[in-house]
């Protein structure tokens, strides 16, 4: 499940995270792209997800934030520049450690989930805090239900049969793992103004998980001088496997390229 | 006076369907069916809801009684589900649901106590 492209005598690393009841295979074409423009890419698999999927309801948040922040040190310790990169809950999990170290080089923070609103969430979904905040959380789980956060038919086609083997990603999202994100959230509201480091959020303004919302407060909040904010029009939540992927990348190199204090030691057209 | 009898009442019929829930939920939540689980869970949900209305609207009715102390018994019974879902953990759920049906036994009890006390 994991994945790393190394590129030899490079000091410049990406370390992706990957979202919620997801797996690396979501974000592994994004990192193929970034390989290509010179940087050496990581995205291990976070802790109750990929082989250990179904344990996914004993983990809390804050051991994704340790797996996550032990996998920055480790890179921190071989490069000299780390960027941090996540989509869903794996762009909090990238501003929580932002938050706490302040060597990252740079963020991007693809389709944030700060607050679950997006247009699929479920009408009754006022009873959330019912069972987000009693017993009733270790039970319920969201059906995974078309569009499974992808616009492109052909992608979500292939993805909603993936999901049927449990393979990639659960085809259900417990209510623990919402609470535990929520609460991660919660956290990183709190203290979103530490981050200061160079910051690019893409968004999608028909995310149907999480609304422009999640990353309007991002964008607005972080101290960061340097902030980038785009928004994608033809993709859902998962937008390194959807419509915008080419687009993603290419603004991701960009960005990347002209925060980096080494330059650019390779670049390449990979869109 | 009516009024606090009535949901008293209420408050013990609401109480009473969620033991009977949640103890059954012991045996379908076993199933690990996941539709199944989503939608009992939002019956659930309903009927705490509902559990805690009544609590409030006894509060509301014997607040300036001589009954006021009642609602004021039944208040700590309105956060206990929230209390547990906030230290349960997953490796011990049963446990925590022995907890929460335990609960609501005991503020059934002291709903019963309490209609008696009026009469």
């Amino acid at each position: 499940m994991n994945f790393e492209f190394k590129n030899e005598n490079n000091q410049r690393a990406v370390l992706l995270l990957h979202g919620m009841t997801g797996s690396p295979f979501e974000m592994k074409q994004y990192g193929k792209n970034l390989h290509k423009a010179g940087f050496n890419v990581y995205c291990p698999c976070l802790p109750g997800h990929g082989k250990d999927l179904l344990n996914v309801k004993k983990i809390k948040w804050q051991d994704w934030f340790n797996f996550a922040e032990e996998e920055y040190i480790k890179l921190k310790q071989s490069y000299s520049e780390v960027y941090l990169g996540g989509i869903c809950m794996g762009a909090v999990l990238a501003l929580a450690i932002a938050e706490k170290h302040k060597d990252v080089s740079g963020i991007i923070a693809v389709s944030t989930t700060l607050f679950l609103d997006g247009w699929t969430i479920p009408w009754y979904s006022f009873l959330f805090p019912m069972g987000l905040h009693t017993i009733l959380r270790f039970y319920y789980s969201f059906p995974e239900q078309d569009p499974y956060g992808i616009k492109n038919e052909i992608v979500r086609r292939k993805i909603s049969s993936l999901l049927k083997e449990n393979t990639v990603a659960l085809n259900y999202i417990p209510m623990t793992c919402v609470y535990e994100l929520l609460e991660m959230s919660k956290q990183v509201r709190k203290s979103i103004r530490n981050i200061n480091q160079p910051i690019l959020i893409i968004h999608s303004n028909r995310d149907d998980l999480t609304s422009l919302k999640s990353a309007d407060f991002v964008y607005r909040n972080v101290s960061s001088a340097v902030k980038d904010y785009i928004i994608l029009k033809n993709s859902y939540h998962l937008i390194t496997m959807d419509n915008d992927k080419d687009l993603a990348v290419q603004k991701s190199v960009e960005f990347l390229n002209s925060i980096s204090v080494l330059g650019n030691s390779r670049i390449e057209q990979v869109c | 006076m009516k009024l606090i009898i009535y949901s008293l009442i209420s408050f013990l019929i609401f109480n009473s369907s969620l033991i009977t829930a949640f103890s059954a939920g012991k045996i379908i939540f076993k199933k690990e069916n996941i539709n199944l689980n989503s939608n009992y869970s939002i019956f659930l949900s309903v009927l705490l809801i509902f559990y805690f209305v009544s609590i409030l609207v006894l509060n509301l009715f014997s607040f300036n009684t001589k009954y006021f102390w009642y609602g004021l018994i039944l208040l700590p019974f309105l956060f206990m589900p929230f209390v547990i879902g906030r230290i349960a953990k997953y490796e011990k759920i049963n446990f925590y649901m022995n907890i929460q049906i335990l609960t609501l036994v005991i503020s059934f009890f002291a709903g019963v106590l309490m209609i008696f006390g009026i009469k």
